[in-house]
């Protein structure tokens, strides 16, 4: 007893002393980790046997590119995008065209920053010899993390991180003309504009009735919770409202057009190294193979199993659309009369009987020797907890594929968040249910995730190699094309070639709804930018605050910085601090209004882009605006670039590449043969 | 006693030491990929994001590279300079709050402690006093009534109760709103120029400040959390209370001071009343030690942005840097008040002595 009391006590007076020591210098820190590599190296090198030399493969580690090559690698970016300050021009020159240019730029990323204030600051100076610390940072590593001076109609107040973000009117806003017809201009009508993180759905209920919420996230399941308070009902293109009940508190706007979807994604060789719980014993009967799905018959068969019009009354109270492919509606190659698969049980037997999962060119259904028929199989069908959704598509699949043969067992599993990702990426799971909401609204950011080999979904679903071939031979044909029918026709192509292979199940594209009281004035929506836009919002004066519109909602922002942004809440927070170079219109998508360019020429061959920018404009700081500020943004962000950040969709047109890392690796290798 | 409390603080280091082990290789089990998600604000875009970011922030290395790098440090290739480091007293960055983890406990410590200090009074003082009255008032009206009482606020889930006070008392009478503060004090409590935060607990600066306005509006926002929190631990002190003071009013000394001819107020209040506070200390030591780690569903229901929805958010996001952070303030409040109610122990009883 005694020996361990005093052991506890050397213990507790070792680590203490440690801590004391460390306060004073770096020494005792240094020594323990000098020791403990020594360790850990100890422990790495220690294999029984030596491994062969590897062959030279040059330079594969960014941080082995030498200095002169990083700053070629950012010469190249400041040749791709120049300036003329005298005449006010930001031109962007790609080696190939790119439909969806304006589309990505439209978006907040490319944003011009005060090039000035920002070396002032502790940001990166414009200097080619010295960009690499400013190379991809953690979010709170960049001076924009939570700063601001930016363009925007509104300033930052303050972020309460967690907690909330406060903005208040740019008096100095520069447009002197409405952006579009009967839209405001000059400095905004709100004196400020608060964004509250209230997590529980009661809490932000009980704000929004007492009214000291005015604008809220308000989950599809509870919307039949303030359905009852509805006073009109309104159209946002029209703004023609009628009134539903006189005794009601809120305007609610339906049907708002949705950039977004829930799919079901097959895998066709499934991942079972090491053991996969997924797919039973990996045979018909009590499991399934690895490349079940790679059967077009199954994956047609599932199809016919889904029922989207249940799907659609009970999951979106009957506000969605069933999807007819990767791409969405309205936009280049989605046609309203293209084929769609329907729940269809009869059609579905025909398919699992049509199928050959064994291989021996026997239809299943004619199998005498057994197929997925006769031997019936067994799969775990997961989704991520918590997601409703993907909940009810599990069960609904379950429900009508079980029901047509008794040998079918369908197993549902919910996992955390992490696990499902980890599941999906690993290609553990046969089926997986994901969504996407597009980075720009173009058919490009559609079709790309949903059927190239380097797609984010279909990279994790393992088709043949001929497949992706030629999915990717006609996804770069689409993008080359200038004329919007040509692009028109061979998007659709692949439209419905995704539907015809029945590569997935495309889901749903459900629309919006949004409640605000009656107070409230100047509701604008626009699908591409989903976040309340507080530009144009004003309140009436029997407002409890008239100058003051809270809007609660879940979660908050991960950061202020254009180039960093990568989700939904800070994009929704940018759009009020920054003027991007071109919005998109609110009714037509594919057209364009001007932010901070007033106007700008698109060469013939679509490679160059040249814009016009504003004389006159101000940061928030009283800075005036230059065209370098436009064009340095850009630097900024193509040079930043951070790991799974968005720069890659600049990367991809502008520098041809993907990364700035891999840019630089395969610029040092080049220069050194 | 000196040399108890010493020994006692000197095996703090340990305790914290042990637990960030033991949480620590419970998140290591976890896969990169599935710690890498902290880093992801969706389903990452590009086929070799994640495994930039497992690279990044070294989320394959060997486990203790990865527990020696967050007590020693790690050195930042570029400027040669250490970077963060338990040992130098740098608990790292908190994904989860956006800041670091000691500005994130120092700044959500003070919604917690301020729901913690206006709870445990009214709790203590109201649950003894009931407490005391339902043993000396044995089986009669107040007795049965507490009982009652115990039960039914034991039934009551709290999350439901809390919501329900927020519908009854917020939506419908609008006299009692949630969150810590109306926007217009918090307009003013955050305006460095004309408020100053001198222990970031509203109340008591505003207080500091000669706020009386912003003193109200904090009192206002506090009365149902601390309402909603009050009830459950109030019928918890005040069902000990009641025993112990039952099981005191029937030891042999009470009877002798009655015999001595004491008043009934004497014998209760001088003789029974210290002796039956013994397990009350304790179970209130543990009980604010409880409301100092975070009290997760008062705070989410009232929009409070205290310790226990920082450690639910980072739990769930698999923060490792935050929630070793917490862990080790939560060793260190557990140690701390528990010598607290060791000391008071000796102090009720001089019959013990902590050696």
């Amino acid at each position: 007893m005694r020996f361990k009391k005093n052991l506890m006590l050397v213990l507790g007076i070792i680590l203490i002393a440690s801590f004391i020591l460390s306060a004073c210098g770096p020494s005792v820190p240094e020594v323990v980790e000098r020791i403990v590599k020594e360790q850990v190296e100890v422990v790495i090198t220690a294999t029984p046997e030596p491994e062969p030399e590897p062959e030279d493969e040059g330079i594969t580690d960014f941080a082995d590119v030498p200095a002169d090559v990083l700053v070629k690698v950012c010469e190249a970016v400041k040749a791709a995008v120049t300036y003329d300050d005298d005449a006010m021009t930001m031109t962007i020159n790609m080696p190939a065209a790119f439909g969806p240019m304006l589309q990505t730029l439209a978006n907040g990323w490319a944003s011009p920053l005060d090039q000035a204030w920002m070396a002032a600051n502790g940001g990166w100076d414009g200097s080619c010899d010295n960009w690499v610390p400013w190379h991809d940072p953690s979010a709170e590593e960049s001076i924009l993390f939570d700063a601001a001076n930016g363009t925007g109609p509104f300033k930052l107040e303050h972020w309460r991180h967690g907690e909330e973000i406060s903005f208040v009117a740019n008096a100095d806003y520069f447009r002197t003309e409405p952006i579009w017809e009967g839209g405001p201009s000059g400095p905004p009508a709100l004196d400020r504009y608060v964004i509250k993180s209230v997590d529980e759905w009661g809490t932000r209920f009980s704000m929004f009735e007492a009214g000291d919420a005015d604008f809220n996230y308000v989950p599809r399941q509870y919307a039949e919770q303030v359905d009852p308070m509805v006073a009109e009902e309104c159209d946002y293109v029209t703004e023609e409202c009628v009134t539903v009940n006189p005794d009601g508190q809120f305007r609610l706007y339906k049907g708002l057009g949705g950039v977004d979807s829930v799919d079901g994604f097959f895998n066709f060789n499934v991942n079972a190294e090491g053991g996969n719980p997924y797919i039973g014993n990996g045979s018909l009967g009590d499991g399934i193979p690895v490349d079940f799905f790679s059967d077009v018959h199954l994956r047609k068969a599932f199809n016919y199993s889904f029922d989207w019009a249940i799907f659609i009354e009970e999951g979106f109270l009957g506000e969605a659309e069933q999807r007819l492919g990767p791409i969405i509606n309205p936009m280049l190659g989605y046609h309203a009369d293209d084929f769609a698969y329907s729940f269809d049980p009869v059609k579905a037997e025909e398919e699992f009987k049509a199928a050959d999962v064994d291989g021996d060119g026997i239809p299943a259904g004619e199998d005498d020797e057994g197929d997925v028929w006769t031997e019936g199989f067994y799969m775990v069908l997961t989704y991520n907890t918590g997601n409703d959704q993907r909940r009810m598509m599990s069960e609904i699949l379950k429900t009508n594929v079980e029901a047509l043969n008794d040998n079918f067992q369908v197993e549902i599993l919910s996992v955390p968040w992490p696990t499902y990702l980890k599941g999906m990426i690993a290609g553990h799971f046969p089926m997986f249910w994901i969504g996407w909401i597009e980075d720009y609204h173009h058919p490009h950011n559609w079709v790309t995730p949903y059927m190239a080999s380097y797609g984010t979904f279909s990279g994790w679903q393992n088709f043949p190699e001929d497949l992706y071939a030629k999915y990717e031979a006609k996804i770069d044909e689409a993008l080359s094309y200038a004329d919007a029918a040509k692009a028109d026709a061979a998007y659709n192509e692949l439209q419905q070639m995704a539907v015809a292979d029945a590569i997935d199940i495309f889901g749903v594209q459900a629309s919006g709804r949004h409640y605000e009281p009656l107070y409230v004035e100047g509701y604008y929506f626009n699908a591409a930018y989903p976040d309340p836009y507080a530009y144009p919002l004003s309140k009436s004066d029997d407002a409890a605050d008239p100058t003051t519109l809270i809007y609660t909602t879940i979660g908050g922002p991960e950061t202020f910085d254009p180039a960093y942004m990568y989700d939904s809440a800070s994009s929704g927070v940018i759009m009020q601090l920054y003027e991007p170079l071109v919005m998109m219109e609110r009714e037509d998508y594919s057209s364009f209004v001007g932010g901070i360019a007033e106007s700008w020429e698109i060469s013939e061959d679509g490679t160059t882009y040249t814009f016009k920018i504003r004389s006159g404009v101000k940061f928030h700081n009283g800075d005036e605006l230059k065209a370098h500020d436009a064009a340095y943004a850009l630097w900024r962000g193509l040079l930043q670039d951070r790991a799974g950040g968005p720069q890659w969709m600049f990367w991809e047109p502008i520098m041809g590449g993907i990364a700035v890392e891999d840019f630089a690796i395969e610029l040092a290798n080049e220069m050194a043969e | 006693m000196t040399a108890y409390i010493l020994r006692r603080l000197l095996i703090l280091p340990v305790i914290m030491f042990g637990v960030t082990i033991l949480i620590f290789a419970m998140l290591m089990l976890l896969d990169p990929i599935e710690r890498a998600t902290l880093y992801v604000s969706d389903v990452p875009r590009t086929a070799t994001a994640v495994q930039k970011i497992i690279e990044k922030y070294g989320l394959n290395e060997p486990i203790p590279k990865q527990y020696i790098r967050w007590l020693v440090g790690n050195k930042d290739e570029v400027t040669g300079e250490i970077e963060g480091g338990i040992l130098r007293g740098e608990l790292g960055w908190s994904h989860t709050a956006q800041m670091p983890v000691t500005e994130a406990i120092m700044t959500k410590l003070p919604v917690t402690l301020e729901l913690a200090l206006w709870s445990i009074g009214p709790i203590m003082a109201s649950g003894i006093y009931v407490g005391i009255q339902a043993a000396v008032n044995h089986n009669k009206f107040i007795d049965q009534f507490s009982r009652v009482f115990a039960v039914v606020a034991w039934s009551f889930p709290t999350f439901v109760f809390a919501l329900l006070m927020l519908m009854i008392f917020y939506s419908g009478l609008d006299w009692l709103p949630p969150e810590s503060l109306s926007q217009w004090a918090k307009n003013i409590v955050w305006d460095p120029t004309v408020f100053t935060q001198y222990t970031k607990i509203n109340t008591v600066d505003a207080i500091l400040n000669w706020r009386w306005d912003v003193f109200l509006d904090a009192v206002k926002h506090l009365i149902l959390p601390v309402f909603g929190l009050s009830y459950l631990i109030f019928a918890q002190v005040m069902r000990v209370m009641r025993s112990s003071m039952l099981e005191t009013l029937r030891e042999d000394y009470i009877k002798t001071a009655r015999s001595k001819g004491l008043s009934e107020r004497v014998v209760r209040n001088l003789h029974a009343r210290k002796n039956a506070m013994l397990p009350v200390v304790t179970i209130g030591g543990l009980l604010f030690i409880g409301l100092l780690t975070g009290v997760v569903i008062t705070e989410t229901i009232y929009n409070l942005h205290g310790l226990g929805r920082l450690f639910v958010n980072s739990a769930a996001a698999f923060d490792v840097v935050t929630l070793l952070g917490l862990v080790l303030f939560s060793s260190f409040v557990m140690v701390g008040g528990n010598l607290l109610v060791d000391v008071l122990y000796g102090f009720f009883d001089p019959r013990v002595r902590l050696s």
